[in-house]
């Protein structure tokens, strides 16, 4: 045993110390000597002496054996690498201890038993380090222990320190090794002393599966092994413990491979690919997958780490699980190991007394607290915080026990935060109070000092990382006379502050420390804490300085904005710059705001607005009031109301924003024109103020003028009291596409009313835009459409039925609402504003369609058709609009003329003249009148009831008289003709004077005609007078 | 299923299975010091490490696991050790990243 193993080294070892010390015969024995050493100790494990050469010889002790062992593992390392001169060195001390040959005798004994070791391992990676030496040594040496395990108490085991060690062996090691000599011993030794029974029953056992059966014995193994394993632990930290730096991966040792997997899944896969790898550890027996460690930090998402030194064992590892993408995965260099691997969180804030943090749950959520103590185990604090009592305000109290029921806090009804009052407690809840000083109270079992509520709290309910306090919630830490730990919160407060600043390229900054301390420059670039300013005696380069080394300059008059802080977004014009504080005059409350310079930046002069509410915009201030903003500031508006009255209102009053673009609301102005946003208005009276609506409220108008300087030159109007000037859409083409002949007085005179022609000048919206209408021209007779634009008399229209424009005469057009209902001509519609008629047919004759058909008249001599036909003439005087009457330019039809009063006057009155049936009326002596009478229409009024006068005026002649007109039929109308007696126009009839009296009557009974009459219209019957 | 990691080998377990079993590397140094194995976990920890072989890995040596058994540690480990623990054992290191080499 002793000879067959020596190594190469060894040897010249040997022969070293033999020349040197010329000690030939003390080799031979001290080797034996060792030799024997070892046996002794195995004499101390096993029970069966080992057949060891020559035991009676030696006169070594066993405990000097295990010394120089020892020693031996301590200097191992040396002597692995320099046996050469080294060796011989210590040899010159050692020779008197035999310390070199026992150092080779022990090399010899592991010779061997190595390489039975790895006989027994199926890995191919074997390491050279000692430390595997050592394994290996182990090898048989521990199964032996093992077996005396199994039959000794293990309290007993006297733990020799090397040992502890090599208990720490891989599973499957233990697993192989032990199990097949403990099936085995088993059998032998219980065997003779046991009955048949318990034979059967081990062979049965061995029957069982051995891998099973392995297992079992493994896993209990294990969990004995783990408890016994205090002793080995203090061994490891002990003698085991190995610095640090003697670690550090090499490429050989170390083989970690970063694996994209899906960031988010990185725990979950670790543990899922743990699982997996035990798994196929338990189904694939020998052959396992050399995958040593998975892992995954939480500050490098969407990796995880592997341990493998293969990288194709990894593929095979990972397929088919979900979320890990083995294909993108690259090898760690060595260097960059430890840090992936280092303990602490860059991010994490080492919790300290006295520093700040922030509660995360309960009644105290958000709330700043200071750490007051830290536990032993640094897993809780004792946190000091104001409190949040309501001195069981809220609490029930059961009448009957007269016994209180404590109603818990909740986050959202939490009292506000106050110092605790010992006086309050005494009143409201005196049970729950336990005074232990002046100074210290319990209160319902929590403890408060000084007011202070002092209570524990785990460090995984507190945020600790960049707590900013605000100045209020310190101010609620200061000490009773008020004053702040300056110090303390200038340390919490700085570093988060300084992260914070901005600067940009051009800012002027002044440096604090360093070498160019006090030194001032222009910041040439930025990043997120390094700053490139440029000085100006160092013109070629720009230094680079923390962010927290520089502070910014500015001077008196210039004008800054707050970037940071409280006053965010306000601005204002420097006072006085004083040790890197800077006093300014707010534009928006003229207030004097000392600010840190570092929080303020240059700005222009405006002032920063608030993103929500800008100039011009419309806001809601109630459910019923609305107001243009005329002045936006960051919090505080000025606003005219609809009322027109300005006032400064704060952004908190603001309900809304109106987006006036989506606003469909309309109004009409005082000529009935629609008024839309965004069209212009001039005002009618006063100031004549020109401008464009911002937006319409039932009654007011809100306008805004480019050149009224006043309230940003916006104004409120009744829309009554303007006139529409150009509508938004059309004021282009509307106005350029004017007939100019229209314009021309005398023309227009001639053609139509003036009115006409006004309206055509002012060009407002046109009624007929939008309106939905059926065509009645030729070509399109019958077809829906709606009018999409109106040039002079044509308008243009979107029919339904075909995507297809169409222009057509927009006289020549039927006006409907959306909703159906009856249409209406051009000429009404304008009466009506522009209203189309609804569904529901009034009463009124405005009402009647039937009462617009022009054309009508002129197809029939029939009465009724005439009666028909009349009533919107009546209508249109009605509202002392002529067109009715003038659009109806018939051509001098005798019939009514003939009624030489009509005709007469019309001469062009065409329209009347147009019933040339007119013959009808004058013709048909009797017909005519029965006509009239038998018009129902005209008959159920009682007006025309009058009518029967006309009929009564039964003299046909009467009817002549019409048609005759010299006829004092009129006269007999006594209806008419009483009325109107001044109306030059009737008289315009030859017997006129009487017939106009006729009219009057009429109206008299007709309040229609009543109000004719009262309508200049009428008596201006100058009009027709005129003709 | 809340997880703590035993504060002296950094094996991560659910907290069942800590107040059942115990800790399966140190509960004998736990007992030894009078100390329960509560005291010595903590639900506060970072950097999971699946182990599947110990005592050859480079990862378990450098995180000191490879005396252990496999299973899955923990990088980083807040809170401290009661003095029991820690009298205990001259060498001991902290795991939650305040002992720096």
């Amino acid at each position: 045993m002793s000879d067959q193993g020596h190594s190469e080294a060894s040897k010249m070892e040997s022969e070293h110390a033999q020349s040197e010390n010329g000690l030939d015969a003390g080799l031979n024995g001290e080797k034996t000597a060792q030799d024997d050493g070892k046996t002794t100790e195995n004499l101390d494990a096993d029970v069966k002496p080992k057949p060891a050469g020559s035991l009676g010889d030696l006169p070594e002790e066993p405990s000097n054996s295990i010394k120089t062992d020892r020693d031996d593992l301590i200097n191992g390392e040396n002597a692995g690498q320099d046996a050469g001169g080294r060796a011989a060195s210590e040899k010159d001390q050692e020779t008197h201890e035999d310390g070199s040959a026992e150092k080779e005798s022990d090399d010899n004994a592991q010779g061997p038993e190595g390489k039975e070791n790895d006989g027994n391992e199926d890995e191919d990676d074997e390491d050279e380090d000692d430390e595997d030496e050592d394994d290996d040594e182990e090898g048989p040496r521990k199964k032996q222990r093992r077996e005396r395990n199994r039959f000794l108490d293990i309290e007993a085991e006297v733990s020799d320190d090397d040992e502890d060690e090599e208990d720490e062996e891989d599973s499957e090691l233990v697993r192989e090794g032990f199990i097949t000599r403990g099936d085995e011993e088993d059998e032998e030794t219980t065997g003779p002393n046991r009955d048949d029974r318990l034979h059967r029953q081990l062979d049965q056992n061995l029957n069982k599966s051995s891998e099973e059966d392995a297992q079992k014995l493994a896993k209990e193994l294990r969990e004995r092994y783990g408890r016994s394993s205090s002793k080995q632990y203090r061994a490891a930290a002990q003698d085991g413990y190995v610095p640090q730096r003697f670690l550090l991966p090499s490429v050989d040792t170390a083989t970690i491979w970063g694996v994209r997997c899906r960031p988010g899944r990185e725990k979950e896969l670790v543990r899922k690919l743990l699982k997996k790898k035990f798994n196929l550890d338990k189904s694939m027996g020998n052959k396992k997958l050399k995958i040593l460690a998975i892992f995954q930090r939480d500050n490098y998402s969407g990796r995880i780490y592997i341990e493998a030194p293969k990288q194709s064992v990894i593929e095979k590892f990972t397929n088919g699980v979900p979320d890990i993408y083995p294909s993108q995965k690259l090898l760690i260099p060595v260097q960059e190991l430890p840090l992936l691997l280092k303990p602490d969180k860059s991010d994490d804030v080492k919790l300290e007394e006295g520093s700040y943090v922030r509660v995360r749950r309960g009644i105290y959520k958000g709330d700043l607290a200071v750490i007051d103590q830290i536990s032993e185990n640094n897993l809780e604090v004792l946190l000091k915080i104001v409190p949040r009592l309501d001195y069981g305000k809220f609490d029930e109290v059961d009448e009957k026990t007269n016994t209180r029921k404590q109603k818990r806090p909740v986050f959202a009804q939490r009292p506000p935060p106050q110092l605790f009052n010992p006086t309050m407690a005494l009143r409201m809840d005196q049970a729950n109070l336990y005074k232990r000083d002046d100074r210290h109270f319990t209160y319902r079992n929590e403890d408060y000092v000084d007011g202070y509520l002092y209570k524990s709290f785990r460090i995984q309910y507190l945020e600790t990382k960049n707590i900013q306090p605000t100045v209020e919630e310190l101010a609620r830490f200061g000490t009773k006379d008020g004053t702040l730990d300056l110090t303390s919160i200038s340390q919490t407060i700085k570093k988060a502050k300084a992260a914070r600043v901005m600067f940009q390229p051009g800012d002027r900054v002044e440096i604090l420390n360093g070498e160019q301390r006090g030194s001032r420059g222009v910041v040439a670039r930025t990043s997120t804490d390094i700053i490139a300013v440029r000085l100006p005696q160092l013109a070629s380069k720009a230094l680079e300085f923390p962010v927290s080394s520089l502070r910014k300059i500015f001077e008196a008059g210039d004008h800054v904005t707050v970037v940071g802080g409280d006053h965010q977004g306000d601005a204002g014009l420097v006072l006085v710059v004083k040790n890197g504080q800077v006093t300014f005059v707010s534009d928006q409350t003229r207030a004097n705001l000392t600010i840190t310079a570092n929080n303020l930046t240059k700005s222009m002069d405006s002032t920063p607005t608030s993103s929500e509410y800008a100039l011009h915009d419309i806001v809601e201030l109630s459910a019923k009031n609305v107001a243009c903003v005329i002045q936006a500031g960051h919090d505080i508006f000025k606003i005219l109301d609809d009322n027109g009255k300005v006032s400064t209102i704060t952004k908190g009053s603001i309900l809304r924003k109106i987006d006036s673009a989506r606003s469909r609301s309309t109004t009409v102005d005082a000529q009935g024109r629609e008024i839309k946003i965004g069209d212009t208005i001039r005002e009618k009276v006063g100031a004549r103020r020109e401008g464009q609506v911002l937006y319409i409220q039932t009654q007011q108008v809100f306008v805004v003028s480019k050149k009224i300087t006043e309230n940003a030159g916006v104004f409120v109007v009744n829309p009554m009291n303007v006139e529409a000037v150009a509508s938004k859409e059309n004021v282009l083409a509307g106005m350029n596409s004017l007939d100019l002949s229209k314009m021309n007085p005398d023309i227009a005179n001639k053609m139509r009313p003036p009115q006409k022609v006004d309206s055509a000048i002012r060009g407002g919206r046109d009624v007929a835009l939008g309106k939905t209408v059926r065509v009645r021209a030729a070509g399109y007779k019958g077809q829906l459409g709606i009018v999409k634009d109106v040039n002079g008399e044509k308008a243009t229209i979107e029919l339904h039925s075909k995507s297809k424009n169409i222009t057509v005469d927009k006289r020549k057009l039927m006006y409907y609402n959306k909703e159906g209902g009856d249409g209406i001509t051009y000429d009404e519609l304008v009466n009506r504003r522009g209203r189309t008629p609804s569904n529901r047919i009034g009463p009124s004759y405005v009402s009647t369609p039937r009462s617009m058909a022009p054309p009508v008249n002129g197809s029939g001599p029939s009465g009724p058709a005439l009666a028909g036909g009349m009533t919107p003439g009546w209508n249109s005087f009605d509202g002392g609009k002529t067109p009715a009457v003038t659009a109806h330019g018939g051509g001098g039809a005798s019939a009514w003329g003939g009624a030489s009063t009509w005709g007469g006057q019309g001469g062009g009155a065409s329209t009347w003249g147009g019933n040339g049936g007119a013959s009808a009326w004058g013709g048909q002596g009797t017909g005519a009148t029965s006509t009239w009478g038998g018009a129902s229409a005209w008959g159920n009024k009682s007006t025309w009831g009058g009518a029967s006068t006309w009929a009564s005026g039964g003299e046909s002649g009467a009817t002549s008289a019409w048609g005759g007109g010299d006829k004092s039929n009129h006269g007999n109308a006594s209806t008419w003709g009483n009325r109107d007696g001044g109306t030059s126009t009737w008289g315009g009839g030859a017997a006129a004077g009487g017939g106009n009296s006729t009219w009057g009557n009429d109206q008299g009974n007709k309040s229609a005609w009543g109000d004719q009459g009262n309508r200049s219209s009428y008596g201006g019957g100058s009009t027709w007078g005129g003709r | 299923m809340s997880e703590r990691a035993c504060m002296l080998c950094g094996i991560v377990q659910t907290t069942a299975e800590f107040t059942r079993d115990g800790c399966p590397n140190c509960q004998g140094i736990f007992e030894e010091a009078g100390v329960s194995t509560m005291e010595c976990t903590s639900p506060s920890f970072e950097g999971l490490v699946g182990m599947c072989k110990p005592s050859r890995s480079w990862v378990a040596k450098w995180i000191s696991v490879d005396p252990y058994i496999p299973g899955m540690y923990a990088i980083k480990v807040d809170g401290r050790l009661p003095v029991e623990v820690v009298e205990l054992l001259p060498h001991y290191k902290p795991r939650d990243g305040t002992q720096v080499d």
